[in-house]
């Protein structure tokens, strides 16, 4: 019985199962490749990598990327880590290395572009304790080594599943002489209401709306609201238009319709959402064209609105803005210049960079912020993404990210490539012996 | 570069600048029939000469380089050699360099105008223009082309508005000889300006400023600009006809500045200028001449040597003292922007030719090892198969440490130099392979990789100069960073040698076993698979170090980590099959021959990263696409296609006889 007890676990954590996910992994990389040729990433990504099937018609008929990867963590640690039986001491000796090289790592990490230094520290504790290691404990460190590698790729899933549980990512654009501390999400939309005049926001997140595709409406009330508000019908991306323009017939929002379209770039940047969204008898559709303000179709006076939607309830008049998420940072961005250089002779640029100010409680720090050079704050890191001359003067776009796991995807490689150099190291060292000692009595024979 | 131009007359001629003009000029200016005998060369050039000239510094493609290379890159992009055959004066073939070519296009344009240097590869090319063609592919001159230069122009017009992806062989082929024809033109026209006199006898103004001399040299003309511009804003007032003879004199400078539009980037910046990464070609300071003034001086010294110079050119001695007073002045304006410190360097790199001689040596390394395939028992074969090989390896990473130093990069920021690198990878892991095994096959491989990789090198080396003019040449922002390129782009193409190697090694298994080579010596490829599981180790570690190092790299520049771009995704597949194989072995799901089976596909899975998924373009990698690739490719999986069929079938009748061997053995006692 105890025997059979073990089997699930067995087969979770078998080479067999380890070879079927990563072939499956090697058909789906390659397919998902592949369909890039005729399909923008986003896309690519929905069916191939963040799915848990491949479906044709609601069947599935191929595991995920997902799954494959959840698989192959759960694989890992089964089979892995706990599956190669290593007796406590040896467990210590594991997580002394795992240990020992992400505290290094740690304290060197954030080398950006000049951090010759910092590598040098890490190969040479990487091989100070290849070193010790085979010292320590001969050729007999196998296992100990693939447990290693494993922990380490443990980690960079890991942190990759922590980013897309809990980061935040958006754009922050800012002309020169500009300051800022509001970016905006490249993906996800927010509504926002406020009371004209007013200051306070009521926001509507977009866990709360980017579910309401289809017939799936909700409807939100807050004690600050003497009205409630439903929305329906999101659509990520889209255009506004009579709806028998498109084949539809006319509903309730004065014969206009949203229409969905395919995705407009390759990662989103210029959707343009749109929602169905009614007040008690006052109905509009919600289409946020620019990343800021939302457009509001009124019956078929065909008239477009620059502006949030105006309802009025109890007297008293409120402004709804269909908007992309904002997140505010901890401190203020001041653009002082924005600059572009090329390569003589060409238009190709050879750098971009812009100087700033970072401005926090009230004291101004000055930042170059530039290709290859970040702005890191805490979890907080602020990079150089574009940089466009208008006539209204130099814009510079720095793309925001907020990410507890920035840097864990660094700190586990460095794990694994002290495994994997334990690993091959001492197996190299095995063979080169008795390949050299089986030379030497090839020559005396 | 952005010109300011301060006199807007200059500016609405600027607006009319176009090709058929250009076209017009070099017409007028190239005719061969109206050739005197002064515009045809009847001497050599001296070795004084080509030294001096081939070590100019020119600014070419965002780097500063010698004369030397953008001579040789020119004519390669445009010839595909960077030698030209010309007709000599016995009417015998001779040989000219890239130096003494471009020496002709700058001072006997009409000669150079003759020389055969436009190589096209399709002659549906010269048939859309009109022409007759030669053979399919063929060498055409300047002058075979002029016929249809206006044509070609229009064409490269309507062509321009198609999508490049959309675009036919013909019409890519159109817009390259249409670029081809516009550098020829530029260097044609370098001199010009400077082989007319221009009249300065137009007005009484003029003429006090001039003096008594009114067909005046370029020169003499910019020295008294101000003067003449001072003179114009206060000749409209007067009514005194010195306008109407100033515009005269000013159109004839334009026409100067329009003969040699966009010549080559020779005068370095002043010290005095902020921008110090924008040179000026002949033109540009020409057309600066009239805002820069008071800072004019360094560059009307160099262009009174450059006029000096096209006025001796017939006199051999004198022309090599003015081009001698010519490189010290440029030397010396060139030195404080610190770009020109390596030009000796690379000047010695062209003649060294590092690649070339390393093929060479491999070659040879081949031809001795084949030797010992005749004579195995000869050691001092061996020795001369080792040398040759050792030589050939040093050469390789000679050239490669050369060019990592003139341009101060990492070794790798092309797709050219991952050739020459992961070859001298390759090579270097095979020497290290041949040392511990001594069977003579690592060793043999590597010959191969180096035979076959550096004569790859040198048959890309033409598409990239096609496609970017230079194989060292600018790179994009993203790349600023030694760092990154030097950790992971090295890493990954480390791994691309190791995944390479192993194919190679698995051919040797896999052709081996079919063909009965060493029949019965188990220890043979038992010893070789383990060779091959080394070499996969390799590959997996440096792949997988490379590629996270490109995600961190990544998450350094635009906060991605990893973003399945398709390049990312050809470095994920190494990694996973690579996996994929050493898990297989580890488990004993697959024995000798079936690792041997992965291995060789595993080279497949490294010429898709390294070269196929370039041929998606698509994503943010999307570089490297080049013409002729995917054929070479097809034709490489094909054939790898079939050797993994011969080794399936032979594991399939190996495993049939040993069973038969089996039952065969198994019947008496039954």
């Amino acid at each position: 019985m105890a025997a059979k007890s073990k089997r699930p676990f067995g087969l979770l954590g078998s080479l067999q199962l380890a070879c079927i996910l990563l072939l499956c992994l090697f058909f789906l990389t390659a397919a998902g490749t592949w369909y890039q040729v005729d399909h923008n990433i986003i896309d690519t990504k929905k069916m191939f990598f963040n799915s848990w099937f491949l479906t044709r018609g609601g069947i599935p008929y191929f595991p995920g990327g997902m799954l494959c990867m959840t698989l192959l963590t759960v694989n890992m640690i089964v089979g892995g880590l706990f599956g190669l039986r290593l007796d406590k001491k040896a467990y210590f000796a594991v997580s002394l290395h795992v240990a020992l090289v992400l505290v290094i790592a740690m304290l060197t990490g954030g080398y950006g572009s000049d951090g010759l230094s910092p590598l040098t520290a890490c190969v040479a504790l990487i091989g100070g304790l290849v070193a010790l290691h085979l010292v320590k404990f001969g050729i007999k460190s196998k296992r100990q080594a693939v447990a290693i590698v494993h922990v380490g790729i443990i980690v960079m899933l890991g942190s990759g599943m922590v980013k897309i549980l809990t980061a935040v990512e958006g754009h922050l654009s800012l002309f020169e002489g500009e300051t800022g501390s509001q970016y905006h999400s490249l993906s996800n939309w927010e509504v926002a209401i406020w009371e004209e005049g007013g200051t306070e926001e009521i926001v509507i997140g977009d866990d709360f709306i980017s579910d309401l595709s289809g017939d799936a409406s909700r409807t939100f009330t807050s004690p600050k609201l003497p009205f409630t508000l439903e929305l329906a019908g999101y659509v990520e991306n889209c255009q506004v238009n009579r709806s028998q323009s498109f084949g539809g017939s006319a509903n309730g929002y004065d014969g206009f319709a949203i229409l969905p379209i395919p995705n407009n770039s390759v990662d989103g940047v210029n959707n343009t959402a749109g929602i169905y969204a009614k007040v008690n008898d006052q109905k509009a559709i919600l289409w946020a064209l620019s990343y800021q303000k939302s457009q509001v179709a009124e019956g078929d006076k065909w008239v477009w609105f620059r502006e949030p939607w105006t309802v009025k309830a109890d007297g008293r008049t409120f402004l709804v803005d269909f908007r992309r998420e904002r997140y505010t940072m901890p401190f203020e961005i001041k653009l002082m210049d924005a600059v572009r250089d090329d390569h003589g002779g060409m238009g190709m640029a050879k750098s971009y960079h812009s100087d700033v100010e970072r401005i926090e409680d009230g004291i101004a720090n000055p930042v170059r912020i530039e290709m290859n050079r970040p702005l890191r704050s805490g979890n907080l890191v602020l990079f150089q993404s574009g940089l466009n001359e208008t006539a209204r003067g130099t814009n510079s776009i720095f793309t925001v990210v907020e990410n507890i796991s920035d840097k864990w995807p660094e700190y586990s490689l460095w794990v694994v490539t002290l495994g994997m150099a334990m690993a091959f190291g001492r197996m190299l060292l095995k063979h080169v012996i008795s390949q050299l000692a089986k030379n030497a009595l090839r020559t005396e024979a | 570069m952005s010109r300011s131009l301060i006199n807007p007359m200059f500016g609405k001629l600027k607006a009319v600048l176009s090709a058929g003009l250009l076209a017009l000029v070099a017409v007028f200016g190239l005719a061969p029939s109206a050739a005197a005998s002064q515009d045809l060369r009847d001497f050599e050039w001296s070795e004084e000469v080509l030294d001096t000239f081939g070590g100019l510094p020119v600014l070419s493609f965002g780097r500063v380089k010698p004369v030397d290379s953008m001579a040789g890159l020119s004519l390669l992009s445009t010839n595909g050699k960077r030698a030209v055959k010309v007709a000599g004066p016995e009417g015998d073939v001779v040989k000219l360099d890239s130096l003494q070519w471009m020496l002709d296009c700058f001072f006997f344009p009409k000669q150079a105008a003759t020389y055969a240097s436009f190589l096209v590869q399709n002659d549906a090319t010269i048939t859309d223009l009109g022409l007759a063609p030669k053979e399919r592919r063929d060498w055409y001159s300047y002058q075979d082309l002029l016929p249809a230069r206006d044509l070609l122009g229009q064409r490269y017009d309507q062509i321009r508005q198609i999508d490049p992806k959309q675009r036919s062989i013909v019409e890519k082929a159109l817009v390259k000889l249409f670029i081809d024809v516009r550098t020829h033109e530029s260097l044609f026209g370098t001199m010009l300006p400077f082989r007319s006199n221009y009249s300065t006898d137009g007005s009484p103004g003029l003429r006090d400023i001039y003096g008594s001399d009114t067909d005046v040299g370029l020169v003499d003309v910019l020295e008294k600009l101000g003067a003449v511009l001072e003179l114009r804003r206060s000749s409209i007032p007067a009514g005194n006809g010195d306008y109407e003879g100033i515009q005269a004199l000013m159109i004839e400078v334009d026409s100067g500045i329009r003969a040699c539009f966009n010549s080559p980037d020779f005068m370095p910046p002043l010290a005095s200028v902020e921008d110090q990464d924008t040179w000026w070609g002949i033109d540009d300071v020409i057309d600066h001449s009239f805002e820069l003034a008071a800072d004019f001086g360094p560059y009307l010294d160099v262009l009174r040597s450059v006029e000096a110079l096209t006025a001796s050119v017939n006199d051999p001695e004198l022309f090599e003292r003015d081009l001698d007073k010519l490189a010290v002045q440029l030397h010396a304006m060139a030195e404080p922007t610190g770009k020109v410190d390596t030009l000796g360097l690379e000047v010695t790199f062209n003649h060294l030719k590092p690649f070339f001689f390393s093929w060479l040596s491999f070659l040879f390394a081949f031809f001795a090892m084949a030797l010992t395939w005749l004579l195995p028992k000869s050691k001092g074969l061996w020795k001369v198969t080792w040398t040759f090989a050792g030589i050939g390896q040093f050469l390789l990473v000679l050239g490669i440490v050369l060019r990592c130093v003139i341009r101060s990069r990492p070794p790798i920021i092309s797709l050219y130099d991952t050739i020459v690198f992961i070859c001298a990878v390759m090579v270097f892991v095979g020497f290290f392979a041949e040392w511990i095994t001594r069977q003579r096959v690592a060793l043999a491989m590597s010959i191969i990789a180096g035979i076959i990789l550096v004569w790859i090198a040198d048959l890309y080396e033409y598409k990239e100069v096609k496609t970017a003019g230079d194989t060292m040449g600018a790179v994009v922002a993203v790349l600023n960073t030694n760092f990154y390129l030097a950790v992971h782009v090295t890493s990954v193409s480390m791994g691309y040698s190791g995944g390479l190697l192993a194919g190679l090694l698995a051919h040797v298994w896999i052709l081996g076993k079919f063909f009965g080579l060493k029949r019965g010596d188990k220890q043979f490829y038992q010893s070789l698979n383990k060779m091959i599981y080394g070499v996969a180790a390799f590959c997996l570690l440096f792949s997988i170090f490379g590629t996270v190092m490109g995600g961190v790299w990544g998450n350094d520049s635009w906060g991605r980590f990893w973003g399945w771009d398709v390049k990312e995704n050809g470095a994920l597949l190494i990694c996973l099959w690579m996996l994929f194989s050493l898990h297989m072995r580890m488990g004993g799901f697959v024995r000798q021959r079936g690792f041997a089976l992965l291995a060789l596909f595993g080279g497949v899975v490294v010429s898709i990263s390294w070269w196929g998924v370039n041929l998606l373009d698509v994503g943010l990698h999307s570089y490297g696409k080049t013409s002729g690739v995917a054929t070479i490719l097809f034709w490489f999986w094909m054939f790898e296609g079939l050797v993994l069929l011969i080794g399936i079938a032979d594991g399939l009748r190996e495993a049939g006889a040993t069973a038969a061997l089996k039952a065969a053995k198994e019947k008496p006692a039954s």
